[in-house]
């Protein structure tokens, strides 16, 4: 039987479908009997689901990029 | 638009040189590049590696045969530069041996529970789950990004790869020469670093 310590610390693998089938029944029981781990496993769930809302945020500016680029053009042609 | 098909979308541009699209691809993927470029060879080479590593982009872009993803073939390019300059500087140390030598987020955990395992209590209460309605909180936002720049380089690589690039556990594995367990490892500790940050804030408004 799964302990709630255990829960959280499988939980990046249950999210992410990583467990065997075994463990994954011995999880989804003991998630069926305890909220306080479902209240977790959802906060991990949120959490992952905010870090998918970061990409594309964190991009270059135009001016950085066309400068980093037209670097390596320059030295790819050079070569 | 995602990444992926913007890349699809760009792929004929970008095969035959056309510069605009290579500035573009640059600025859709450098910071996420140098994320890894760290994680393997430091601070101080990370920059200059990646520029290598966008010349060898350029040049090979044409032979691309789109075997793997373009994010995958960059991530790969990027290694391999990195690499190149670490066996040069004779410095060479798989990350793989590296993973591991530090324990934070997971022990930061075990306060939570009794000796018997289950919750001392309850995990609180959040305002709000939605992560849209989070994202618009520009103290959250700052806290998070923050946050990212206190992960180990290896766990940043990985959290990067996997949830704000999506990319396959098993490229993440290739790439950055990890076994499954350790990247595993380094992602579940990088989520509970952030969802910290995230339940701090949500209880008392600050990181």
């Amino acid at each position: 039987m799964l302990s709630c310590r255990d829960i959280a610390k499988q939980a990046s693998d249950h999210i992410d479908k990583k467990l065997t089938f075994r463990q994954s029944l011995s999880y989804g029981f003991h998630l069926l009997l305890c909220g306080y781990c479902r209240k977790f496993v959802g906060h991990l769930r949120t959490t992952i689901d905010l870090s998918h809302q970061l990409s594309g945020q964190d991009q270059l500016s135009d001016e950085e990029a066309a400068s980093i680029a037209t670097k390596a053009l320059e030295r790819a042609k050079s070569e | 638009m995602l990444h992926k098909e913007q890349d699809e979308q760009d792929l004929e541009a970008l095969r035959s040189g056309e510069p605009l699209a290579f500035a573009a691809l640059v600025k859709r993927y450098h910071r996420q590049l140098l994320v890894v470029a760290r994680a393997i060879v430091g601070d101080v080479w990370a920059e200059e590696v990646l520029q290598e590593a966008w010349v060898s982009v350029h040049r090979a872009l044409p032979r691309f045969e789109g075997r793997s993803s373009l994010q995958t073939w960059l991530y790969t390019i990027v290694r391999n530069e990195a690499r190149t300059r670490l066996s040069k500087e004779s410095r060479y140390v798989s990350l793989d041996a590296m993973a591991g030598s530090h324990d934070d987020s997971l022990d930061a955990l075990d306060i939570h529970f009794k000796k018997n395992g289950h919750w001392q209590s309850s995990p609180a209460n959040w305002h709000t789950d939605s992560p849209l309605q989070l994202m618009e909180q520009d103290q959250l936002r700052r806290c998070i990004d923050h946050t990212l720049t206190t992960l180990s380089a290896d766990q940043c690589a990985v959290f990067t790869m996997r949830d704000i690039q999506q990319m396959e556990l098993q490229d993440i594995c290739n790439i950055l020469e990890l076994s499954n367990s350790n990247v595993r490892v380094l992602l579940h500790r990088a989520r509970l670093s952030l969802m910290q940050v995230i339940d701090r804030y949500q209880e008392t408004g600050t990181c």
